[in-house]
């Protein structure tokens, strides 16, 4: 069974003159245009071939009729409940799977079994297409917390200020329509959020959070939540029942929502949050505060390379609770983290498949979500004067610091010092005051995170594979419109994050980095990928490398903490194994997955499924969608 | 993905150095211009929106003189303060 080659479009319109709705499917978004109402909505629907169903592309819901919606659920075992007078089509909402009963019993049947499995279900009884009558059900409600409601409703009671006040009852408000859907919708999705809420309630009643400073940092944070849960909300729980009371303002997907593209990304960004974020790297970097004893000098000794981090004891019970990420789609925030969601462009939902569109490029997003945390930690509070003063004494005692995290702290404050005297033209001396050191510290944070994202993010998810990492970074900067003014930047980064492989290898470790990255971006170039940027990057590395160069060697510090400090061999090697595959390596290196086929095949890392499935140079949407079912259903049921 | 606690540390992180981009002279917290002598100094300006810090003339200084140093035996290339 596999999806069919086509896609056309499940059009809901409103017949204002009868007060009716009427649903067709036609093959083209002019052609719902051309008839196109107020209360039109429309969404992609997708035919299924070998399945013993009927799938056609146009459908007018001829006589009377009984639509079955039904989902999250597996197409195939679905579709197992159908006779061969039965049709079939599969969408990308929640309700995932459309099926036309070939009779009333058959229709009966189906509405059984959803209820039995419990599938959440809605049917409508249809008279030549228009609706006549609906009913529904959802996720049985056993064991399901209420507490959720009264805290919500405490936190909506509280007061304030002005500033937070309307942020925390949108929010609320957000929030518990969120939950209240995911239970009767998406019940897989109802941990996440009540974890979620656990925590922006912490935030919000934290000392200090309506005074001051403190108002403008949790400001800053709900604003982040209230937009990240508006269009999470809208794009997941859209097309879910009622399916004609919802809209999701993704207008080429208003009537059934992408919930399965939501549960594919939020199932890729578990799996690193099992793998990765278990690990605890910032609660690990946290503890090196406690290794006094026989702290290296890392202006005179060579950085680790036994895997400090990894060897940090952290006791079962000091790990705390992570908070799991909010994932949602967004045109204009694209590829993009916070400390509580991640964003993914709206284009994947269409384009995920192909290499510009790649949902292998969260990962640079998820370093961003580790990297800060340790940020957050190395990174003095800079309106904190003994912090800051901690920092001041680093530098002016002259010597290694007093334990292995004020030790790497004090490399950092050099890697800033000497990427401020590179770009400024500077030589000689500097002459640091507490505020000089704060300012610098503000000016450079986030550059700093840049580079270390970038090593980390090669060292990990890229597995120091340069040609790997060049063709999938360069491919989705070139999908960003007005950046060609950053270009040298980003071929800053990019040599930066190879000198991770060269970093012990003298003075020539920057040029050593700088020809693997100009042959990865040539031959990207002879293989007609790699995007807009990548000619003018070649003549950068070609023509300026007199200029490049001195930031590269100032950020190689930098470069150096990360590779030795935050890279551990044993956790990478949980991000990158798949133990789903069959043997062998041949051209899916084992897997067994073929495009657009829809079996039961499990897969245990979604990363590396990713991975090895994003290789099209065009955008399409039925491969697509199946990479996103395949991620929706696919990831071992134990793992989520 | 984070434990509350760092949650908290880079929602501060984030107020206090926002996502401004480094390097740009237009920068009106603190201009770090050298003054051009044999001795490069970084100065703050007296003028109407330098940090109310610099005011106080009696904040300590240091004399920071960073280099690159390479170790002849393992190739490592460590940044020195002198």
């Amino acid at each position: 069974m596999k999806f069919a080659n086509f896609e056309s479009r499940l059009v809901l319109t409103h017949n204002p003159a009868a007060n009716t709705q009427k649903v067709a499917i036609v093959t083209s978004v002019s052609e719902a245009i051309k008839r196109w109402q107020s209360l039109t909505r429309i969404s992609p629907i997708f035919g299924v071939e070998g399945a013993q169903v009927k799938s056609p592309a146009t459908y007018t819901f001829p006589g009377e009729k009984q639509i079955i919606f039904l989902g999250p659920v597996r197409p195939d075992l679905a579709i197992q409940q159908c006779s061969k007078r039965s049709t079939v089509w599969l969408t990308l909402g929640l309700f995932n799977v459309v099926i036309v009963a070939a009779d009333p019993e058959e229709g009966e049947k189906l509405r059984e079994w959803a209820t039995d499995a419990d599938i959440p279900w809605e049917r409508w009884r249809t008279a030549n297409g228009t609706i006549e009558s609906v009913d529904s059900g959802g996720h049985r409600r056993e064991h399901q917390s209420v507490e959720w409601r009264d805290s919500l409703a405490a936190l909506s009671d509280g007061t304030y200020g002005e500033e937070l006040q309307d942020a925390v009852h949108e929010y609320c408000t957000l929030m518990a329509s969120s939950i209240a859907r995911s239970i009767t919708s998406a019940k897989v999705l109802t941990p996440d959020l009540l974890r979620l809420a656990e925590a922006v309630e912490a935030i919000v009643l934290k000392v200090g959070a309506s005074q001051g400073d403190g108002r403008y940092v949790a400001l800053g944070q709900m604003l982040t939540v209230n937009a990240g849960l508006s269009r999470f909300s809208s794009q997941t729980f859209a097309g879910t029942s009622a399916i004609r009371q919802t809209e999701c303002h993704y207008w080429t997907h208003s009537l059934m929502g992408v919930g399965i593209a939501t549960l594919a990304l939020r199932n890729l960004i578990r799996f690193i949050e099992r793998t990765l974020g278990e690990a605890q790297l910032p609660v690990r970097f946290g503890l090196l505060r406690t290794k006094t004893k026989d702290v290296p000098n890392l202006s005179t000794t060579d950085m680790p390379n036994d895997d400090p981090l990894g060897r940090v004891e952290l006791a079962a019970r000091a790990a705390p609770k992570l908070i799991p990420l909010l994932p949602y789609f967004s045109a204009r925030d694209g590829y993009r983290s916070t400390e509580l969601s991640i964003s993914a462009p709206l284009s994947v939902i269409c384009s995920c498949r192909s290499r510009s569109w790649s949902l292998t490029t969260l990962t640079h997003e998820i370093s961003h979500v580790v990297i800060r945390a340790i940020l957050g930690d190395l990174i003095p509070d800079l309106h904190n004067d003994a912090q800051l003063d901690e920092c001041f004494q680093l530098l002016e005692r002259g010597t290694v610091g007093p334990s292995v995290f004020d030790e790497i702290r004090r490399q950092t404050l050099f890697s800033i010092g000497m990427m401020e005297k590179t770009h400024s033209g500077r030589t000689g001396d500097m002459l640091i005051t507490r505020p000089i050191l704060q300012h610098m510290i503000q000016r450079w944070r986030h550059e700093v995170d840049e580079i270390m994202v970038h090593v980390f993010d090669y060292m990990y998810f890229y597995g120091r594979n340069t040609e790997l990492y060049v063709a999938g970074i360069w491919a989705s900067w070139g999908t960003i419109p007005n950046v060609r003014s950053r270009v040298k930047e980003y071929v800053t980064r990019t040599v930066c994050a190879v000198l991770a492989l060269h970093h012990r290898r003298g003075g020539n470790a920057e040029d050593l980095a700088r020809v693997q990255v100009q042959s990865a971006l040539t031959r990207l170039v002879g293989s007609g990928q790699g995007g807009r940027y990548v000619n003018e990057a070649i003549s950068y590395l070609s023509d300026d490398w007199a200029t490049i160069r001195p930031r590269v060697a100032a950020r190689r510090g930098l470069v150096k903490i990360v590779a030795s400090y935050l890279f551990s061999e044993t956790i990478a090697t949980a991000v990158r194994t798949e133990s789903e595959v069959t043997g062998g390596t041949g051209d899916r290196e084992g897997y067994s997955l073929k495009v657009r086929e829809l079996d039961a095949k499990a897969i245990s890392n979604p990363l590396r499924f990713t991975e090895i499935y994003t290789e099209a140079n065009e955008a399409n949407s039925i491969d697509s969608a199946w990479m996103l079912y395949v991620l929706a259903f696919g990831v071992q049921p134990d793992a989520n | 993905m984070l434990p509350l606690e760092y949650i908290l540390k880079v929602g501060r992180l984030l107020d206090q150095t926002g996502e401004s981009r480094p390097g740009f002279l237009h920068d009106e917290k603190a201009n770090l211009e050298g003054n051009g002598s044999g001795t490069e100094a970084c100065t703050i300006p007296a003028g109407e929106d330098a940090p109310e810090a610099t005011r106080k003339r009696h904040e300590k200084t240091i004399t920071l003189r960073l280099e690159y140093s390479e170790d002849a035996t393992t190739g490592d290339v460590r940044i020195v303060q002198k």
